[in-house]
């Protein structure tokens, strides 16, 4: 009687492990699936296809390299000078986009501080928060600046500083979502 | 009824085979949006190179996933040249944060090409490296050696200087004459830089940052 018992309780007790263990895997509650993170996306070359860059993109990585806090150190101020010498701008010119950078830099950090701040929140709870509307933020900071930089730059200095920032699109990549099927 | 039983076994392990499968694919998804932007420039006393990264990405987990605690996602640059440099500290935050970071270098104008190899690379402390991108190439300084010929130019009473290198050297990125005006008109020689950029397997490009310097005794070009 007994080893009728066992014969039977054993593939029970082996189905119900099985079925368990199953349920346990397809919940995910594995941590070590973390690693098997899929990431999508393809990156543009600026040098092979500049015209892939969009103009706000390429303004806003331009913006962020060459700004400086308001109150540059010395070797702050020389590094920028080496970079708006390429743009090849008047004294006054080159003083005023120092300025506008300056306040863009400002700006920029405070925006991402926000960002960081309600990104964090969100990942806290489990949430998902409004991406789009903070990157339109962001956006519109940068056009702003550009625009600051239009109405205050000589049209020499504006035409070259604007040219300048496009032809810059041969050191810039970006990556991009991948087409799906 | 013994049968039935190890058919269910069976059955189950197939389930769990299939449930160990999906627990290794999509449960989760990483978009990145980040960019990268290099810079090289000079005040004719250094050559600067800078590396940036910004932006961020879109984790996806999927309904019913494990979520491991503290995650941290990294952006960050590494801008060498010559032997100066290497990795920035980064920036760091939650994997939906936006991560922004920029790596300056510099070093001495001695007259020679520094090579230039620079990588940013965002960084997910769990999953490993989830964008990344990188070059190579060689900056530089090219120089003109400019003599006086007299009044001439784009400047109204300025005067022209053409391109006169000694001893048979050459320029990379010299034009064939350059104006200017005032005193410098008094001089016999300008000197102007130009500083190149040789991305790995590119053709050079030349960049005029504005530095001329007048004098009396010439240079060679190069």
């Amino acid at each position: 009687m007994w080893g009728v018992s066992v014969i039977y309780r054993v593939p029970t007790l082996l189905i119900s492990a099985l079925f368990t263990l199953a349920c346990a895997l397809q919940a995910q509650s594995n941590p070590s699936a973390m690693h098997q993170m899929s990431v999508s996306s393809t990156t543009i070359d600026g040098a092979v296809h500049p015209e892939q860059i969009p103009d706000s993109t390429a303004y806003r990585l331009y913006l962020i390299a060459t700004s400086e806090p308001a109150s540059p150190t010395t070797e702050q101020v020389r590094r920028q000078n080496a970079r708006l010498n390429k743009v090849g701008l008047n004294d006054k010119d080159r003083q005023t986009v120092a300025s506008v950078l300056a306040t863009f830099n400002l700006k920029y950090h405070d925006w991402i501080n926000r960002y960081n701040e309600v990104a964090s929140a969100a990942w806290a709870q489990h949430q998902s928060f409004d991406k789009t509307s903070l990157l339109l933020e962001r956006d519109n900071l940068v056009q702003a600046t550009r625009d600051e930089l239009q109405s205050k730059l000589s049209t020499d200095g504006w035409t070259r500083f604007d040219a300048h920032v496009k032809s810059e699109k041969k050191h810039m990549r970006i990556s991009v979502p991948e087409a799906k099927p | 009824m013994r049968s039935k039983l190890w058919l269910l076994s069976v059955a189950a392990l197939i389930f769990l085979l299939s449930a160990m499968k999906a627990s290794a694919q999509g449960c989760i998804t990483f978009q990145p949006d980040f960019s990268a932007y290099t810079d090289e420039s000079t005040d004719g006393t250094n050559i600067y190179t800078s590396v940036t990264i910004d932006g961020t990405g879109d984790m996806i987990i999927a309904s019913g996933c494990y979520t491991p605690p503290n995650i941290i996602h990294t952006a960050s640059a590494d801008n060498v040249i010559g032997t100066t440099g290497g990795w920035g500290p980064g920036d760091s935050g939650c994997p939906d944060c936006y991560l922004s970071s920029t790596n300056n270098q510099e070093v001495p104008y001695l007259g020679q090409n520094y090579n230039f190899q620079w990588s940013v690379q965002a960084i997910c402390s769990v999953a490993g490296p989830v964008w990344g991108s990188g070059g190579a190439g060689t900056v530089g300084v090219s120089v003109g050696n400019f003599l006086n010929s007299g009044p001439g130019g784009i400047y109204p009473n300025g005067c022209l200087f053409k391109l006169s290198c000694p001893n048979g050297t050459k320029s990379e990125c010299a034009p064939s004459s350059v104006s200017t005006q005032g005193s410098d008109c008094n001089y016999t020689y300008d000197h102007e830089y130009y500083l190149t950029w040789t991305p790995a397997g590119g053709q050079t490009d030349c960049f005029a940052p504005n530095l001329g310097k007048v004098s009396d005794s010439p240079v060679n070009c190069h």
